[in-house]
């Protein structure tokens, strides 16, 4: 250091920084600094202090001393769940316990496997630890304060710990699994992730489309394991196979034995029913919206023409306007549909209708922003995929859609978050997600006018922690998968 | 095969004799309006080593991107090792499949490591195991000198080994013919003549090259025949001594006087 001060022109450039915010400035010097420099600045500076000290009271007195929280408190298992039948509410505890175990296992497995890539490479890598993470995700913990606050009880606290508990111990035994027996760590992510889902919708009717996923995963698995060739028939024939066995079974053999029924999804309701709708119409989403940007980019005039008309007028139509289409509409183009009958055992209820139209205007949405990636991936990668001979569905599948998919997760998850706040708009056709709940809150006697901007003001909350949250994870991910640089 | 001799024939109909491997026979190419290349005639024989020199915009790319078809010439006929290219998907595949062409800006897939590169063609168009892809990339990154960095992404290469690597991924395939498209012309000064050095290696193992280059070194040393091409044309073709030392056209001596 005396070295550099001995330098002349090291010297004033020490003391050029000396201006900038540094350790080294007390909070008074770093005030004067930048705060009071010039008198113009001093000016603005006790203005805008005052907006924000009046701003910051008048919120605190607010949210502390003013508002009546008595509706939310006293409703809040109706806000989370809703209609959901109270005595099968241990459902709902399963299901959150569960998804707390297959967190914990993916999250582990994804470290272990970003691990196993730098040690590959001969990059260095160190585990973030778990309390960086929670850290990251204040938002959520912010939100599932409040909830236990305003729970104020033994068993929410204990749930609450136990599911955190969950994540961190499966996610540290997760991470130290040895890359040999990773793949069962996906695989009991996997089961955990439908056993979530079937404890609270039974196991009547869906059930062998999850086993038909464990089925088909477990023969891509085998193809790609033991490198079979031809590979892409193999694995057709490993997903169609494994649901025609997975339905066989089910319908001849298991029928019967395995009838564990649950709550349809017709009975969810609250913010519950908000998660789990976002949730699946994303996931209904992607394929569909993967098939559409090819589609669209397809050199064969109807596919395109088609895939484009889907696009543009899903696009061109408000979500809302839609959703009323499919209240009315959908019924007389899928009911008494015997092909649509063989898959259904009940009518579509307005809550699958619902679902199935998020899904449909979520595909044209994603179908953009994969395009998007599909064009911003560089001319060069198809030509070198060219130049070694790999055919047209080889460089789309091995080496524009790896790094399309890439670049476009920041926009997935942004049309997810959108997709959250918009099952929202599922009250209007009266689905009883969370605002609808709201409404039936404040038509109970007590609470008609007390506390309605309060309860707004919850629900937007809890809308915020999650899509807060999830963007901050999708900013992170965009870093850490190295989005923008090649 | 014999060894050509590169002083039998000066001529553009060369390979008349041998086996052509290349054949470019009255090959016109357009871009809209522009004609990027102007009744080329040109035959490239079995195990020769070309280059081909000339102004920018004066066509070199565009004819080596012709021979695989990244680019579709608009008429006359173009042979590859006896398969003409038409639209056939299957005959440019076969083509593609015995020619390898290395990238100006090296083009490797930054999702994929170095080994895994180099084994997707083999693997996936020739239906290789992986463990056999494995050890004919392996071997391949011993030739082109770089065998410790199998297991990195082309991000955490530097220019020269990620171009060795794109080098290596194009003789993964075992081809008869490589096209190098400018290979240097990205790359730090520092870093060419390790590109280069393994080019030469190359050349001398009997591979048929066509090589658009601004390296007049190499084009002196290595080539067995220099191709000189503006505005689209093919204005001289000769050896390289005698294309360095007396260049026949005007054209192709204000180019040497202006790069020399």
């Amino acid at each position: 250091m005396s070295e550099v001060m001995s330098n002349g022109v090291m010297s004033e450039v020490m003391s050029a920084e000396a201006l900038m915010p540094s350790k080294k400035l007390s909070a008074r010097g770093w005030m004067r600094a930048n705060l009071f420099n010039r008198w113009y600045n001093a000016v603005l500076t006790l203005i805008l202090a005052l907006v924000i000290a009046y701003l910051g009271f008048r919120s605190i007195r607010y949210l502390f001393w003013t508002a009546e929280w008595e509706p939310v408190r006293a409703n809040l298992t109706l806000f989370m769940i809703g209609s959901f039948p109270r005595d099968e509410q241990w459902r709902v505890v399963v299901q959150l316990l569960l998804l707390a175990a297959a967190f914990g296992v993916i999250w582990g497995s994804m470290i272990g496997a970003s691990r196993d890539r730098a040690a590959q490479s001969g990059s260095p890598f160190s585990a973030e630890p778990g309390w960086v993470a929670l850290r990251r995700w204040w938002g959520l913990v912010l939100l599932l304060g409040v909830l236990l606050l305003a729970a104020w009880g033994i068993l929410p606290l204990v749930l609450a710990f136990g599911c955190i508990a969950l994540i961190f111990m499966l996610r540290r035994i997760a991470m130290r699994l040895a890359s040999k027996v990773r793949i069962y760590a996906w695989f009991g992510g996997y089961v955990l992730l439908i056993a979530s889902w079937q404890i609270v919708s039974g196991t009547g009717g869906s059930a062998w489309f999850w086993a038909a996923g464990l089925l088909a995963f477990w023969g891509i698995r085998t193809v790609r394991k033991k490198d079979l060739t031809p590979r892409l028939p193999l694995t057709l024939v490993a997903i169609v196979g494994g649901g025609a066995v997975a339905w066989a079974i089910y319908t001849f053999i298991l029928n019967g034995l395995i009838n564990f029924s649950g709550v349809g999804w017709d009975n969810w309701s609250g913010f519950h029913l908000n998660l789990i709708a976002a949730t699946i119409s994303i996931i209904a989403a992607f394929p569909l919206g993967l098939i559409l940007a090819l589609g669209r980019r397809s050199s064969l005039p109807a596919i395109r023409w088609l895939c484009v008309t889907y696009i543009e007028l899903i696009r061109g139509v408000p979500l809302i306007g839609l959703l009323f289409i499919g209240n009315s509409l959908l019924g007389f183009f899928i009911d008494n549909d015997p092909f649509i009958d063989f898959f259904l055992d009940t009518p579509l209820s307005q809550i699958s209708r619902a679902i199935v139209i998020m899904s449909l205007f979520t595909a044209a949405y994603l179908a953009e922003v994969i395009r998007g990636g599909l064009e911003a991936t560089p001319r060069g990668q198809t030509e070198a995929g060219q130049s070694v001979g790999l055919s047209p569905w080889q460089i789309t599948s091995r080496i524009v859609m790896p790094q399309t998919l890439r670049a476009s997760i920041p926009a997935i998850v942004g049309q997810f978050i959108s997709l959250l706040k918009d099952s929202s708009l599922l009250s209007i056709i009266a689905v009883s997600e969370i605002l609808r709940v709201r409404a039936s809150v404040h038509s109970q006697g007590a609470f008609t006018t007390l506390g309605t901007a309060e309860t707004l003001v919850f629900i937007a909350f809890a809308f915020w922690a999650f899509a807060f949250t999830w963007s901050r994870e999708s900013q992170r991910l965009e870093k850490h998968l190295g989005v923008g640089e090649r | 095969m014999t060894k050509i001799d590169p002083d039998a024939d000066n001529g553009a109909n060369r390979g008349k004799a041998g086996r052509a491997m290349i054949d470019f026979e009255s090959v016109n190419k357009f871009f809209g309006n522009f004609q990027a290349l102007k009744d080329i005639n040109l035959a490239i024989d079995e195990r020769e080593v070309v280059v081909v020199l000339g102004p920018s915009g004066s066509g070199k790319s565009t004819l080596i991107r012709c021979v695989n078809k990244l680019e579709t010439h608009d008429s006359g006929r173009i042979t590859v090792d006896g398969v003409e290219l038409t639209n056939d998907m299957r005959g440019i595949r076969h083509v593609r499949r015995n020619t390898g062409m290395v990238f100006q800006q090296f083009n490797l897939f930054p999702h994929l490591t170095v080994i895994d590169n180099i084994t997707l063609g083999p693997r996936q168009v020739r239906r290789m195991p992986k463990a056999e892809a494995e050890d004919l990339a392996v071997s391949l990154l011993e030739r082109v000198h770089i065998p410790e960095q199998a297991r990195k992404y082309p991000g955490q290469l530097s220019g020269g080994q990620q171009q060795r690597v794109a080098i290596a991924r194009s003789l993964a395939m075992e081809p008869k013919v490589m096209l190098f498209d400018e290979p240097t012309s990205a790359l730090d000064p520092e870093m060419i003549k390790e590109v280069l050095d393994v080019m030469k290696e190359l050349a001398v193992t009997g591979i048929t090259m066509i090589v658009v280059t601004h390296e007049m070194g190499f084009a002196r040393e290595v080539a067995q025949r220099v191709v000189f091409m503006d505005e689209g044309e093919i204005v001289e073709s000769n050896t390289p001594d005698e294309f360095f030392e007396n260049p026949q056209e005007d054209r192709a001596k204000l180019f040497l006087s202006q790069i020399l």
